[in-house]
């Protein structure tokens, strides 16, 4: 679709018409009723043959890995796994709620292009991310609607994304006119208040009509009435902050500092709070494990794992685990062997985590890499391996299947963001799986 | 004939004596001498045979080209049906037999089977003849013989006919006498002259070129025994007038034609092909204007001919024209003719001089001309002349006039009957008389071609019309049988018209025409229909015809899109003609047989856009088979090439990447480099062909060039620079396109700002402050050069400091150290021995000198952290060349830095640690085995003897510590993130996002050393892997030569690898297994110096000014510069694209310049200059091109831009404070609680700035407003008049409605119970027009001792009006004031008094009915009481009263302190919002009511509410800092507002502050 049709389609004609459609102003908001969406960006680069595409060692060949000398893959369900960091008790307890995406290829080694690539489905910038996206076309009113706690964030102009990470901030805000320090008083009388508010609000409605604004003064103007007319219901995020109790703390671990558990209790109560509907978190570890690949790949894999049963534990706290969708992914995975420093290099094959309560899709793998870690075509209806024939899986499907699956495939607000897909994984299937091959290094030694 | 009656014929034959003649003959050719003339084999009467030959006389060696003999022949009456035989030699080269032909020996004589009845008494024969290798003359022999069918020798031609032809072999010369080509050299003749010319090869075109100076007439003919053809053109090739065979003496043309001044062109060729030689061409002009006798002009008077009637007429000169105009008024036949002796051309004429149609010259008696034609209706014009120059004298022209009806037998007239011809159908027709033409209509339904031809004995001539006279569309006059004509034709449904007459007066005679037509689809390969089907020949490209048939012409349409030189030309075996057409059948250009190899044609043509047909045929009727046609065009993109774009761009730029091995070898795109011999042809051909190649398009080309679509070299061109423009040009020569190349119109439609608010603008961003009156003063002129004078001046001081510092960090992230200085500066870590002993001796004594030490460090680490932005702004403050932030020998430190790098730099103030000066780092130290040391848990490291100290060998910002460790390095990433970040940051290349990605899984996961062996590994290590290895000396952290003994800085793991061998060797600095530190291609001289030198090379490449542009664009303009759009696809690709294009464009220019004087103060300023800072409105009709540019107006300030901002416009920050604990460093909140949240960066964690406004920093700015809002009113307030900021000429008692006021002292305070003791207070005088007032009273100064309980109340006893005659208007008792006025705090005190108790007004209104001046008198005394009732007497002070006059509505009617409130709103409004309005513009007007409601507001409420922090509400002001104990004087009393002036204040600078002009800018 090109820019005028575009345009047409979304009826805007007007002047204003050259804003999105998230950026116009709409009387009232409706409740969001759907599910919420968080994704969790590993930046760096994750080991998957440590977590979810385990690889035991070939005697006589390279290491692949070093937890695999006295150890060997495990099996949670029908998922297999790493004995590695905290994967044990992560995989027992949510296996039934996953599934794997193994055998994605990122087609690159380079850290932009693969978080680019990942997070967007294609390695060109410009598309914007599944949580914009699904934000954009859900609830692009909602005051913090789409949270992005840094790593790749392109909205492509949909949406604003909203940083949620210094609760007291934001607790000192959310009622910009009560005194803190004595909340019984207000700075200005409210009467002032609400005559300035008044006054502001039509000065900017006034100004959206004209016509000659630059597109820069016209994106202000919109977006700073629009954020402020859906502000008023953070005051129910601030209740819901100030009924949270203590604010996760962040860890430190050799390498890095993760605030992961803080930044999902934050966007958690946003949601709870009906002031959000999707949040990419970020697990700021120290995947790119060049070196030490063991300590940081450990430390980082542990800090994930373990804000992931954070986020299902406290969505359950707050009574909305039945409504989230998680997707965990990374730039790319690791070498399929250790380099001189006992690092691993960039492997561009990498997997992705999908996470969602009571979902017959859940206890599954699909897709395959071998025991070089090379991907294993598949038939993309029949999961099954296709050395001849089959396809690849490329992030592209993974997106375009989860864009569908979230109901935000045929949205107009996505239609200009359109993959070239040749064909549909099947990934939701209930029944089938991709049987994790023969391979000497992907077998499950008994 | 049955089969039985063939047999016995051919038994005959057999059976006779000369049967075996009958099989052919030899050896009577006549070249070896004898004939059957001589010999007499055959006998008989004399059949007037003739033998003539039909080819060429001129060939090269070894050309084989087609004869042909024909052999005509009148035998006997009494002879029957006859037949032919031949014999044919030739003295040099090869016979080829053709049909009927047999070759016996080296002759060819006929066949049996050729012997067949020749009803038309002729036979032709055709052969070929190849040319011997040699050149000279050969002749060709034949004799032909005709027979009767007897079989005997009898009766047959007694007289055979002979033939011999001399043929030239020869090279084939090139050198035409008067060229061939219009356009170049050609001949010249003059007028009245003559030239020789020499048709002197077939197809041979002369042509002369006649520079006619006035109107006349111009007679144009040859002379000589050639038969000629002369075509006459106006102007140049496309216009064409007229053209003549025969009309000249023997077989010459002779045209005349009235011509007007200019130049016109003769061309003139042989008939056929045969016809070469010398002839003599010859012009006549005749002026116009001259003594003719019937004028010259036939617009003017000229002669008047009637009809069916005579007139004299006179040549009396030459060249004269005598015209007739002759008036017909029915349809009919019109026959004109002349007597007399001299020898006269007629030319007749229809409606106009444009309109010929025929014309004569003898067909009339004598030398006399006579020509008839049919006409209708309206008027003729014969014209007369000479046929030449000598021809003068007296002639008589007569008309004939015959209605139509009468006897010609198709009519004459196309519009009326005439005859009709079906489709392959035949009509007889008879040239009945001189001039008579026949024309039969032919209707045809469906695409085809369509042949037309004559049989009989009448010399015809076929003219072919589509749809009426006006559209000629062919002619011919013998190409059919005999002297018929046969001409052919592709045509579409419609009807057409032959039109057939004799070819001379004399030619008269029955005749039978034939129509046979051959639907499309057919045969044909290429379709006979110009303006259907037919073949499309590329530009530069073959196709393949055949003329599959006698008279099939096959077209192609070439679509020509640029103007150039177009050479067609054909291969193959058949002998072709091409015929070259512009636009349509009607506008021929040029023609050619033979110019090409063999016989083939070629023939050029410039050309200019548009669509041209190349007619292709055989040159006779057999001249069948299969050919190639070939287009050439030459736009002159070649010869561009080499002029501006082979050296300039290709060999500059393309081929670093795009070659055989290089980085961009998988690319599509290869050129030669200019080593290689013929490369710019050979690259010119390459760029030819990729812009042919599906998918590609000069577009995506250019935009690659400047780094869009992913190029994986990034940007190469700048749009709009000279380079990118000669490339679009040679691209446009190549495709004929017209690229946009320069983004000239793109700023259509956008406004600017004005000197004064860009000055503003720029200010508080480069200065963080406002500008002075002076500088807005001095950029009133609207001029350039002022506005970017006051633009420098204002690039100084702390504010300029920040900013430097700020935007450099945005890009260098250096400030992500500010917590904990790195490991650089970890004082456990012996590389600065000065640092860590200073730790040691702290730790030692341990208590508050080791904590003093904590606080001491964190100087050190901040000006550490500071030290790369500091190094840019201390270049750019003090105007040093910019390329030193790369080449500065030096770093930057504060005293305590100082310290820990032993500097030696000399402070202002050595404990002043903000004071940061350029110093060398000279207390660096290596680690060999003269270090020792020891290292406890307690006391950390402590250092015996130091190892080699070294002064750093400082490169500017690369190897400044922090900016090293801010990009760290392993031992496998080897420096290459250092790399990627040199590039990003000064040499305009990301090479993660621009480099060509491999999608190769192979390639991606292969282990073999892939970066130095794997192609789609090169592709990005070539670029990052020299310049990783600049950084050799430094590791991972940023140590220099970390390694024992300062050797190196290289793995231990690659030096001793536990498994393997190493390539390292003793003394190396760098992995032998990668690429040599280096640049481009070259590499690093000096080990020791590799990063100065790179420095060196980084500064002197082009690009890195053009870093240096974007490095601070998005610190000016705030949002960076964009990137090359990768997708074209992608719905907003468009406007990216020209977005991209205009500010790359510009950015390429601004980095021109400060390449040429290197002080970034003048690229900022020419930053500031542009559209993309100062654009403030666009027009409707340009919003969708500018709708992915978000420049110009608009920008969301940073936290930091508007802390600044808050501090410049009202004076305070927020929250601003410069504790001890951070080292009386200055904090707010928006710089520190607040930054993240308000789309700051923490330069780790947080890297981007925030570019669009969200609900919760909407939150925020309003926290930020509504916190300060109260703060910022009081405290200017309270200032000294000169000193206030904000409301200066007001005070607390400026109610906006006030006229005028008074204060009063109301003191004397004694207990009373009346109001005996009231004083009188009389205000001044005031003017006050006709209509409503307030009269006002207010107590200023109420008094309550919270100890004492002692409380002061004003009392006022009664209130009166007078006018100026002291008459009392109006009076109101203190008991009056509850019914009447509006009271703030207050109550009716005693019987008839009221009293005021709290700082509050009470208001009375009045009229006043007429103009004048009035005074208000008040009876006032105060009271003061306690707990028990009065207060004793005491000295209390004195109460404040002030007395007013205010009009009635402040939000209607002006009064003095509107108008000065205004002023100020208008003055809050320019520093706020940037806006310079005028007092009666709407906006300030709405806030003005905005304050009025406000301040009615507060006036109208009730209790104790006249401190600006009424009940309920909170004031940010620090009363308590104003606190005096020595006089038990309260600062909260600086909120009292007993009018609510401040609190309405208050409102305006809330409401200022959270508009979005506030938070934008």
């Amino acid at each position: 679709m090109d820019r005028r049709n575009f345009i047409k389609f979304a009826g805007l004609t007007s002047v204003m018409g050259s804003l999105p459609t998230a950026f116009q102003i709409r009387a009232g908001q409706a409740d969001f009723n759907g599910k919420f969406l968080i994704t969790v960006q590993a930046e760096g680069g994750w080991d998957v043959s440590s977590l979810c595409d385990p690889k035991m060692n070939v005697p006589g060949e390279a290491q692949i890995n070093h937890w695999a000398i006295n150890d060997e893959t495990r099996t949670a369900g029908n998922i297999q796994y790493a004995p590695f960091a905290n994967n044990i008790s992560f995989f027992e307890k949510y296996h039934n709620d996953m599934l794997i995406i193994n055998g994605i290829d990122s087609q690159t080694n380079s850290h932009t292009a693969g978080v680019v690539h990942n997070w967007s489905g294609r390695i060109s910038n410009g598309f914007p991310t599944l949580t914009a996206l699904y934000a954009a076309s859900n609830a692009p009113n909602l005051p913090i609607s789409y949270i992005n706690n840094g790593g790749y964030a392109e909205t492509a102009g949909i949406i604003r994304y909203s940083r949620l990470d210094n609760p007291d901030s934001i607790k000192n805000i959310v009622e910009p006119n009560r005194n803190v320090w004595n909340p019984q008083e207000s700075w200005n009388p409210e009467r002032d208040w609400d005559l300035v508010n008044a006054t502001r609000s039509n000065v900017m409605a006034d100004k959206l009509n004209k016509t000659n604004l630059t597109f820069r003064e016209r994106l202000a103007i919109s977006n700073y009435k629009s954020s402020l007319e859906n502000a008023s219901i953070l005051k129910d995020f601030n209740d819901g902050l100030s009924n949270a109790g203590e604010f996760e703390e962040g860890v430190q671990k050799t390498n890095f500092w993760s605030s992961l558990k803080q930044q999902a209790q934050l966007a958690l109560i946003a949601m709870n709070t009906g002031v959000a509907v999707s949040a990419d978190l970020i697990v700021g570890g120290a995947f790119d494990s060049h070196q030490f690949h063991d300590r940081d790949q450990e430390e980082s894999l542990e800090v994930t794992t373990d804000g992931l049963d954070y986020i299902w534990e406290f969505a359950e706290r707050l009574g909305i685990a039945d409504r989230l969708v998680v997707v965990v992914n990374s730039d790319f995975g690791r070498t399929p062997y250790y380099n001189v420093t006992e690092g691993k290099d960039h492997w561009p094959v990498g997997s992705a985590i999908i996470m969602e309560r009571n979902v017959p899709w859940g206890n599954r793998t699909v897709g395959l890499t071998d025991q070089e870690q090379n991907v294993i075509p598949i038939n993309p209806l029949t999961l099954q391996p296709q050395e001849n024939g089959g396809s690849i899986i490329y992030p592209k499907h993974v997106m375009q299947s989860l864009r569908d699956y979230m109901g935000i495939g045929n949205n107009p607000l996505v239609t200009p963001f359109t993959f070239n897909n040749d064909e549909t994984f099947d990934f939701f299937s209930a029944t089938k799986a991709t049987p994790q091959g023969q391979d000497v290094r992907n077998s499950v030694r008994v | 004939m049955d089969r039985t009656v063939v047999l016995f014929v051919l038994a005959l034959f057999f059976s006779h004596t000369v049967l075996a003649n009958s099989g052919g003959i030899t050896g009577h050719s006549g070249q070896q001498g004898p004939t059957c003339n001589d010999s007499g084999c055959h006998n008989g009467s004399d059949y007037q045979s003739n033998l003539s030959y039909d080819g060429f006389l001129t060939a090269e060696p070894n050309q084989s080209i087609d004869m042909s003999l024909l052999h005509a022949f009148s035998p006997p009456i009494n002879s029957g049906m006859s037949m032919a035989g031949i014999n044919i030699s030739v003295s040099g080269g090869v016979l080829g037999q053709g049909a009927g032909l047999q070759k016996q020996g080296s002759e060819l004589t006929h066949t049996f089977s050729s012997l067949a009845r020749l009803p038309d008494n002729e036979k032709d024969w055709r052969f070929t003849w190849t040319a011997p290798e040699t050149a000279g003359t050969v002749t060709l022999y034949a004799c032909a013989e005709a027979v009767d069918r007897t079989g005997t020798p009898d009766n047959d031609d007694a007289s055979a006919a002979c033939i011999e032809k001399s043929i030239q072999v020869q090279q084939k010369t090139v050198s035409s006498d008067c060229g061939d080509s219009m356009s170049s050299s050609g001949c010249t003749l003059g007028l009245n002259a003559s030239e020789s010319g020499t048709v002197d090869k077939a197809g041979d075109i002369d042509f002369f070129a006649l520079s006619v100076t006035q109107s006349g007439t111009l007679t144009l003919s040859t002379s000589g025994s050639v038969d000629t053809v002369g075509v006459f053109f106006a102007q140049g090739n496309d216009q064409y007038l007229t053209a003549d065979n025969d009309s000249g003496s023997g077989r010459n043309f002779s045209l005349s034609q009235n011509v007007s001044p200019g130049t016109y062109y003769i061309h003139v060729r042989g008939l056929k092909a045969s016809d070469l030689g010398a002839y003599t061409v010859t012009s006549s002009f005749s002026a116009s204007g001259g003594s003719s006798d019937c004028g010259d002009s036939m617009s003017s008077t000229g002669c008047t001919l009637g009809l069916n009637a005579s007139e004299s007429g006179t040549v009396d000169k030459a060249g004269d024209i005598d015209f007739f105009a002759l008036s017909v008024t029915q349809s009919g036949t019109l026959t004109l003719s002349t007597s007399g002796n001299v020898d006269t051309v007629g030319v007749f004429f229809a409606q106009g001089n444009d309109q010929y149609l025929t014309a004569d010259n003898d067909s009339g008696t004598g030398r006399n001309f006579s020509l008839s034609q049919s006409v209708n209706p309206g008027t003729y014009y014969i014209h007369v002349r000479g046929l030449k120059a000598s021809d003068l004298g007296a002639y008589t022209v007569t008309s004939n006039f015959s209605a139509s009806g009468g006897s010609s037998d198709c009519g004459d007239s196309m519009s009326s009957t005439g005859c009709a011809l079906g489709l392959n159908a035949s009509e007889s027709g008879t040239v009945d008389k001189a001039g008579d033409i026949d024309f039969f209509a032919l209707s045809v339904t469906q695409s085809g071609t369509l042949t037309l031809s004559t049989s009989g004995n009448v010399d015809t001539v076929g003219v072919f019309f589509a749809q009426g006279n006006d559209q000629y569309l062919t002619a011919d006059n013998d190409s059919g049988s005999g002297r018929n004509f046969s001409l052919s034709q592709s045509v579409n449904p419609g009807t057409y018209y032959i039109h057939v007459r004799g070819l001379k007066a004399s030619d008269l005679g029955a005749y039978t025409v034939t129509s046979n037509f051959s639907a499309s689809g057919g045969s044909s390969d290429c379709g006979d229909s110009m303006s259907s089907t037919g073949c499309t020949l590329g530009l530069n490209a073959s196709e393949s015809g055949t003329v599959d048939k006698a008279g099939d012409i096959d077209f192609f349409a070439l679509s020509v899109t640029q103007s150039g030189t177009l050479t067609l030309s054909t291969s193959g075996n058949v002998d072709t003609v091409g015929v070259f057409f512009a636009q349509g059948n009607d506008q021929y250009l040029t023609a050619d047989n033979d110019s090409g190899s063999g016989r083939n044609f070629s023939l050029s043509q410039s050309v200019n856009p548009g669509t041209y047909y190349i007619h292709v045929r055989g040159l006779k009727n057999s001249d069948l088979g299969v050919y190639t046609v070939t287009s050439s065009f030459d736009s002159g993109a070649k010869a561009f090439y080499a002029d501006n774009v082979s050296a300039q761009i290709v060999q500059s730029k393309c081929v670093a990447c795009h070659v055989q091995n290089g980085a961009a070898a998988s690319s599509r795109l290869q050129f030669e480099r200019s080593n290689v011999t013929n490369y710019q042809m050979v690259n010119n051909a390459t760029w030819q062909m990729f812009l042919s190649e599906s998918g590609v398009t000069s577009d995506y080309v250019l935009s690659k060039v400047q780094g869009s679509l992913g190029h994986g070299g990034g940007q190469q061109l700048a749009f709009g620079s000279e380079e990118y423009i000669a490339l679009g040009e040679y691209f446009g020569l190549i495709t004929g396109e017209e690229l946009v190349t320069s983004s000239k119109g793109y700023w259509n439609g956008v406004g600017l700002l004005s000197n004064r608010q860009t000055l503003r603008k720029a200010a508080l961003i480069f200065a963080g402050r406002l500008p002075t009156d002076e500088e807005y003063a001095s950029v009133v002129d609207g001029k350039n050069a002022s506005l970017k004078t006051s633009l420098r001046n204002v690039m100084q001081g702390d504010g300029f400091h920040q900013f430097l510092t700020d935007g450099a960090n945005d890009k260098l992230l250096t400030y992500k150290f500010f917590q904990n200085g790195g490991e650089f500066l970890d004082t456990n870590f012996s590389r600065l021995p000065a640092g860590a002993t200073f730790a040691f001796e702290a730790r030692k004594i341990g208590g508050e000198v080791e904590e003093e030490h904590h606080r001491l460090h964190r100087d050190a680490i901040r000006s550490f952290a500071k030290a790369a932005p500091e190094l840019i702004a201390y270049v750019v403050e003090n105007e040093k060349p910019y390329s030193e932030i790369l080449t500065a020998d030096y770093t930057m430190v504060n005293p305590r830095l100082a310290e820990y790098y032993r500097a030696n730099a000399t402070f202002n103030d050595p404990s002043d640690q903000t004071e940061i000066i350029p110093a060398q780092l000279k207390g660096f130290m290596l680690e060999d085995e003269t270090y020792t040391h020891d290292y406890t848990e307690t006391f950390g490291l402590e250092i015996f003897t130091e190892g080699p100290i070294i002064t750093w060998p400082h490169a500017g910002i690369l190897n400044d510590p922090a900016f090293l460790e801010r990009y760290p390095s392993t031992a496998t990433n080897r420096n290459r993130a250092r790399s990627r970040w040199t590039q990003y940051l000064f040499l305009d290349f990301d090479i993660e996002k621009s480099a060509a990605r491999s999608n190769d899984p192979d390639a991606l996961a292969d282990k073999d050393n892939p970066t130095m062996k794997n192609s789609n590994c090169t592709v990005c290590h070539e670029t990052l892997d020299p310049v990783a290895g600049a950084f050799q000396n430094y590791g991972d952290v940023g140590y220099y030569r970390d390694q024992w003994g300062g050797k190196d800085s290289l793995a231990d793991t690659y030096k001793w690898p536990v498994e393997g061998n190493s390539p390292y060797q003793e003394g190396d600095t760098w992995y032998r297994d990668m690429r040599a530190p280096g640049f481009n291609s070259e590499t690093v001289p000096d080990t020791e110096h590799s990063l100065q030198w790179l420095a060196q090379k980084i500064i002197n490449d082009d690009r890195f000014a053009v870093s240096a542009v974007k490095f601070w664009w998005p610190a000016v303009i705030g949002s960076a510069a964009v990137y090359a759009p990768e997708v074209s696809s992608d719905n907003d690709y468009e406007s990216k694209t020209a977005v991209y294009n205009a500010q790359s464009s510009y950015i390429a220019n601004v980095a021109d310049s400060l390449r040429s004087h290197m002080n970034l103060k003048d690229t900022l300023v020419d930053i500031v200059m542009s559209e993309w800072f100062r654009g403030s409105t666009i027009a409707e009709e340009a919003s969708e091109l500018h709708s992915s540019n978000k420049s110009g107006k608009g920008r969301l300030l940073s936290p930091e831009l508007l802390d600044k901002k808050t501090k410049a416009v009202f004076g305070l920050s927020w929250g601003e404070e410069y504790p001890d604990w951070n080292n009386f460093e200055r904090r707010s909140e928006l710089l520190n609680t607040h930054k993240l949240t308000y789309g700051g960066i923490d330069s780790d964690g947080v890297i981007s700035r925030a570019q669009e406004m969200t609900s919760i920093m909407s939150q925020l700015a309003l926290t930020h407003a509504a916190e300060m809002a109260c703060e910022i009113v009081v405290n200017d307030f309270i200032l000294p008049e000169k000193e206030k900021l904000l409301f200066k000429g007001i005070n607390k008692n400026s109610t906006p409605s006030l006229i005028s006021s008074k204060v009063f002292q109301v003191g004397g305070y004694e207990p009373e119970i009346d109001n005996t003791g009231s004083q009188l207070f009389t205000s001044t005088r005031q003017q006050l027009e006709k209509g409503s007032y307030l009269t006002s009273v207010s107590f200023l100064n109420d008094f309550w001792d919270n100890d004492t309980h002692i409380n002061t109340d004003l009392i006022i006893d009664k209130l009166r009006v007078k006018n100026s005659q002291n008459v009392v208007i109006h009076e109101f008792q203190g008991n009056d004031f509850e019914g009447l006025a509006y009271i703030g705090c207050g109550g009716q005190h005693n019987e008839d008094d009221f009293s005021i108790w709290g700082n509050c007004s009470v208001d009375i209104p009045i009229e006043i009915d007429v103009s004048g001046q009035y005074s208000i008198e008040v009876f006032a005394y105060q009271t003061v009481w306690n707990d028990d009732g009065w207060a004793p007497a005491g000295d209390y002070g004195v109460s404040e009263m002030l007395v007013g006059i205010s009009v009635q509505d402040a939000s209607s009617q002006n009064s003095v302190v509107s108008e000065l409130y205004k002023s100020i709103i208008l003055s809050l409004i320019e520093k706020a919002w940037g806006e310079f309005l005028s007092t009666d513009d709407p906006e300030v007007e709405a806030i003005y009511q905005l304050l009025v409601k406000s301040w009615e507001s507060k006036k109208r409420l009730e209790g104790m509410n006249n401190h600006i922090a009424e009940d309920g509400v909170s004031c940010n002001f620090p009363f308590w800092e104003y606190n005096r104990p020595e006089d038990n004087y309260e600062g909260w009393l600086l909120g009292d507002d007993p009018q609510a002036v401040m609190s309405a204040w208050r409102t305006v600078i809330l409401y200022i502050m959270t508009d979005y002009r506030y938070l934008h800018e």
